[in-house]
């Protein structure tokens, strides 16, 4: 699997939302968890495990939704709990304090250069939320991907893993999303009901150098990416043979004249300097037989 | 002796030749022709600090005429020069003409230990011994099996930057590359005879036809060096006559020259059959 980054913060969360306000009142109505916010001088990251948008298919909350609802909120807080987020939140508020302005990159950024050990940490514990909140019927599937185009038929997005291109209706995300950006398709079951989410995210190689992360695509992947990005092709799929070269070297199979008793030697002089493959005045001149 | 204490001055069959495209090409079940697409600039200045576009290619799609990438197997390989010396001339281009896009052949030649070599020495039609001497301390096996050939234009661009040609073989170890390489790819020629009268010899001995070991194999060796002077009067007659029309030389000459062969080739088949009828 790509790498998802695990969290994103309001503002990813206010264009799949449409604005501010308006993820405010979604909190406000228990729709979507509590973020954690990361105040800092001047700044204040508002961070949400990647799960939460899982409550925006609930919009108006019926009373059979509203239990997984508090179920939602209740694995986010747990999150924000762990002493691996505290150590997130630490280091974010060193790094911000003072900043003109932030984007996911930039926190993405930081972290890995100073707490990337505790961003991994994190990340599993969202991971085991994400299993846990699937067995009390909450269950999303996540693949990353990236904006090839946009028309009135709905998003093209490119997935990173199946490489497939698939069409994402314009209402996954409120704000209109430009061509180019990374995103995570979510595949959301809240109870009975299902949605699907566009969230704007971090190019998957920025994850490339995350330590001991099985899930984080390596760097060939974000290259590959990359270049092929310009081929709008399918790759044909070419089974690979391969070939030892000691094997390639050795005698196996050769036509070898076999050791005899009686050995049978021709006169060498006899052809010695007759060379059809030389010319002459590369060669020395027939000597005396 | 093995190597020319020299290279020659022009490339020649059997100088032993490296650059960085020497690779013994060769197609395998999963060969299949490849586009070719473009990194742009932008990324390669960033991934690799190349700025400029970076070709990348791909099995199997974005195929356009005209282009003839292929996915290949090989090993990058230093190499000998099989193609003859006529055909080498006029692919790298004569009288001051351009190289040609004529394809030149080569075999790779790999490291040996000195017992491996030794071992060739007697008899395997595919490899081909090349054992270390006073003017090169390597021995190496030139290994006609996995022939490819090189476009003769980059061989030209690599003969003029310089380090193409790494050594060239000495005439007699010449001779013997030559008579090796029909050997592996005709089935013709001394080095073949030799393995068939050896097989002969035997054959007399065990079917009882013949009891004398002494006089089977002096009218092998007889029979062998009929074969061997009739590569001799091709080699130093009929394809000297050739020569000598190219270069204008005198008509006088070569007749003599192809009186000398023929009566050498005539001299072998009589010993030959004076042997055989003794048997």
């Amino acid at each position: 699997m790509s790498a998802t980054l695990g969290f994103f913060t309001q503002n990813e969360l206010d264009a799949v939302v449409g604005y501010s306000r308006r993820r405010q009142r979604l909190v406000e109505g228990n729709v979507l968890p509590p973020g954690q916010r990361v105040k800092t001088f001047g700044q204040e990251p508002i961070i949400f495990p990647e799960f939460a948008v899982a409550g925006l298919v609930a919009e108006r909350p019926s009373p059979q939704d509203e239990p997984l609802l508090r179920h939602l909120a209740s694995a986010a807080a747990g999150l924000y709990e762990t002493a691996s987020f505290s150590a997130m939140a630490t280091v974010l508020r060193t790094a911000l304090r003072g900043r003109k302005g932030w984007q996911l990159d930039d926190l993405v950024a930081v972290l890995l250069e100073r707490a990337a050990d505790e961003l991994v940490a994190w990340r599993e514990q969202v991971a085991e939320a994400e299993r846990q909140l699937a067995e009390a019927g909450i269950r999303l599937s996540i693949d990353v991907g990236r904006i090839e185009d946009v028309s009135d038929a709905g998003y093209r997005v490119a997935l990173v893993d199946s490489g497939d291109i698939i069409t994402v209706a314009v209402n996954a995300a409120r704000t209109a999303l430009p061509k180019g950006m990374w995103v995570t398709r979510d595949l959301v079951e809240l109870g009975a009901r299902k949605g699907e989410l566009l969230v704007p995210t971090v190019a998957p190689d920025m994850l490339a150098t995350m330590p001991g992360n099985a899930w984080a695509p390596d760097t060939d992947e974000a290259q590959w990416d990359e270049m092929f990005r310009n081929v709008d092709f399918k790759p044909v799929v070419v089974p690979m043979v391969c070939d030892a070269a000691p094997d390639a070297a050795g005698s196996r199979g050769d036509l070898v004249r076999p050791k005899r008793r009686l050995s049978v030697r021709a006169n060498r002089a006899l052809y010695a300097n007759a060379n059809t493959m030389v010319r002459s005045s590369t060669s020395t001149p027939a000597t005396a037989r | 002796m093995t190597y020319e204490p020299a290279l020659r001055q022009e490339l020649s069959f059997g100088d032993i030749c490296e650059a960085d495209f020497l690779y013994d090409v060769h197609v395998r079940e999963d060969a299949r022709a490849m586009g070719v697409e473009f990194a742009s600039a932008k990324f390669a200045t960033k991934r690799w600090n190349i700025d400029e576009e970076v070709p990348y290619y791909i099995p199997g799609i974005g195929i356009k005429a005209g282009q003839n990438y292929v996915l290949a197997h090989g090993v990058h390989q230093q190499a000998v020069l099989l193609s003859d010396d006529c055909l080498i001339a006029t692919a790298l281009g004569r009288d001051g003409a351009g190289p040609t896009n004529r394809r030149l052949l080569f075999a790779p030649v790999v490291e040996a230990t000195e017992d491996e070599v030794a071992e060739l020495a007697g008899g395997n039609f595919g490899r081909f011994p090349l054992p270390a001497d006073a003017h090169d301390a390597d021995d190496r096996i030139a290994d006609l099996r996995r022939c490819f050939m090189v476009d003769a234009r980059d061989v030209d661009a690599a003969l003029k930057a310089g380090g193409f040609q790494v050594r060239s073989l000495d005439d007699a170890t010449r001779d013997d590359l030559a008579i090796r390489w029909s050997a592996y790819a005709l089935r013709r020629g001394p080095f073949v005879a030799e393995d068939n009268l050896e097989k002969f010899v035997e054959y007399l001995l065990i079917t009882g036809r013949v009891d004398d070991e002494g006089a089977v194999i002096d009218a092998a060796r007889a029979l062998a060096d009929v074969v061997a002077a009739a590569w001799g009067y091709e080699g130093r007659g009929v394809e000297g006559a050739g020569t000598a029309a190219d270069d204008g030389r005198d008509p006088q000459e070569v007749i003599d020259r192809l009186v000398e062969e023929l009566e050498q080739l005539r001299a072998t088949a009589d010993a030959a059959l004076d042997a055989l009828r003794k048997l």
